[in-house]
């Protein structure tokens, strides 16, 4: 089993996975070992400052979704608090990967979000930004709306994403951050 | 002669080596980069030491955990110890350990074993 | 949105997330790291775990065990910047199982496996004898290998967890063979 796992981290290019609760001190943790990580990897400053800024972006994002959500029925089969966290490192971008479960009736909100950051310019998105902060649209996940747009922001890349059906109330929503790896980039 | 002090670092430990009083400790991890850089400063000083000791040597660990490297390093500065308490200069080793720590008590009593030095082993107070 | 768009949105590895992340839970693998290990990324891991044990309000004495087997393990994978070794951390009801991969040379494949069956076969009397003659070996800094693995690390293993470790080798290569190592548990006792 162990091999299996070790050639598909090969294959896509995985560096780091984890899978289960996420609480402030495992981010904590998980940062610093990316940033060590990175350290050693003679990585331009500019490249690693930037990596290192969209990873806590994206980290902190699932951390104050899963926070926010209600105390996790011990009947429900779908362990909603937990999340998957992956951080691989290809030829031309670092990329970081979160999921989690969300459920059905949120995903064509946070389609047309994540559409919509994508569709905006730099100057755009900026603009949605002061928007949101300045109380013009704030849903009960306040600080989650303006944090991919600042993931977006911090890694000048268009973010990826994907709604995997799990059940009739759960979906698993997967979301991409993309850093280059050269430094004049984003 | 001088007194060692090596602060200690997220993978290095604390050691206090102070010839005055005779009294020694390590404490905290112990997985260093380069083991050998690490505790050769402190065998060297231990040899000197052991020129003229003290009566008595209090020497205290308490690490929080180390791996296998670090083990033969220890029993490299213990089995210094050892010579000198058979030179008749007496030396106290206390080992503490975690309560819940299995691991680390088994350690102590390993050491214990393969050693002719008083070695007590000792619970360490939860904080 | 135009073909190459969705392209660029469903990258290989976001498409992987949802299968690994159920593949994970399947397997009941709570974490997962793949990479070089150094001294600081060992710190490092071992304080996420900390966290998560903390978290899911594990046994002390376990987790203080599956911490030092860890510790352990870590000896035992490919050390350096450039290398790439696995490490596997699964729970389970009854038990927890770390679990090292990285690659040794082919050559040394039945080295590796003739010593780990041996281990295997020996009582705790034995492994305790075989550990103190490995301990007590008068260099340090150069420690005996088993295959280019430290002796001493699996006899430690073989020590601290349920007694019997689980090995795997896939061979990739004539030059390259990817090895495998699973320590044990068991959150009720000792041995198993």
């Amino acid at each position: 089993m162990t091999y299996s796992y070790y050639k598909n981290m090969q294959i896509n290019n995985i560096i780091f996975v984890y899978q289960g609760e996420v609480t402030a001190d495992l981010v904590s943790s998980i940062l610093q070992m990316i940033e060590n990580k990175l350290e050693g990897e003679g990585e331009d400053k500019k490249v690693k400052k930037r990596v290192f800024n969209v990873m806590v972006e994206c980290l902190q994002n699932v951390y104050h979704h899963l926070d926010a959500l209600p105390p996790t029925d011990p009947n429900n089969p779908i362990r909603d608090k937990t999340a998957l966290l992956m951080i691989g490192r290809e030829e031309k971008d670092y990329f970081i990967i979160t999921g989690n479960h969300v459920l059905n009736d949120r995903i064509p909100e946070l389609k047309t979000r994540l559409d919509r950051i994508n569709r905006a310019t730099k100057e755009e998105l900026k603009q949605l930004y002061q928007e949101i902060l300045t109380g013009g649209e704030f849903s009960e996940k306040g600080t989650a709306g303006l944090g991919m747009i600042d993931i977006a922001r911090k890694s000048g890349q268009k973010l990826g994403y994907d709604f995997h059906p799990v059940n009739e109330r759960y979906s698993f929503f997967s979301l991409e951050a993309r850093v280059s790896r050269i430094p004049d980039k984003g | 002669m001088e007194a060692l002090r090596i602060e200690s670092t997220h993978k290095t430990p604390r050691v206090i080596l102070d010839p005055e009083n005779g009294i020694f400790e390590f404490s905290g991890r112990s997985i260093p980069e380069d083991a050998l850089g690490f505790y050769r400063p402190i065998f060297e000083w231990l040899d000197e030491y052991a020129k003229s000791p003290l009566p008595v040597t209090h020497v205290r660990f308490d690490l929080e955990y180390f791996n296998t490297s670090s083990s033969k390093n220890i029993l490299e500065i213990l089995k210094r110890l050892e010579s000198i308490h058979a030179n008749g200069h007496e030396v106290r080793v206390t080992w503490y350990y975690d309560e819940d720590d299995e691991d680390m008590e088994e350690t102590g009593q390993d050491y214990q074993a393969l050693l002719n030095l008083p070695i007590e082993l000792s619970v360490k107070i939860q904080s | 949105m135009t073909s190459s768009e969705v392209e660029l949105l469903h990258s290989p590895a976001l498409q992987y997330a949802y299968p690994l992340y159920r593949n994970m839970l399947d397997n009941s693998i709570v974490f997962m790291y793949h990479g070089p290990i150094t001294p600081d990324i060992v710190v490092d891991v071992l304080g996420i775990i900390e966290e998560r044990l903390e978290e899911t309000g594990e046994e002390r004495r376990v987790s203080k065990k599956l911490f030092n087997i860890m510790v352990e393990s870590f000896s035992l994978t490919e050390e350096g910047a450039a290398t790439e070794s696995i490490l596997l951390v699964r729970r389970l009801p009854y038990l927890y199982s770390v679990s090292i991969g990285r690659r040794i040379r082919t050559a040394s494949v039945f080295e590796v496996r003739s010593y780990i069956d041996a281990v295997n076969l020996m009582t705790e009397e034995q492994i305790r004898s075989e550990y103190y003659l490995l301990l007590n070996d008068s260099h340090p800094d150069r420690p005996i290998l088993v295959g280019g693995l430290p002796a001493i690390s699996i006899l430690d293993l073989a020590r601290k967890s349920c007694g019997y470790l689980h090995y795997g080798f896939e061979y990739l290569d004539d030059e390259y063979t990817f090895f495998s190592l699973e320590a044990r548990i068991d959150k009720m006792q000792q041995k198993c």
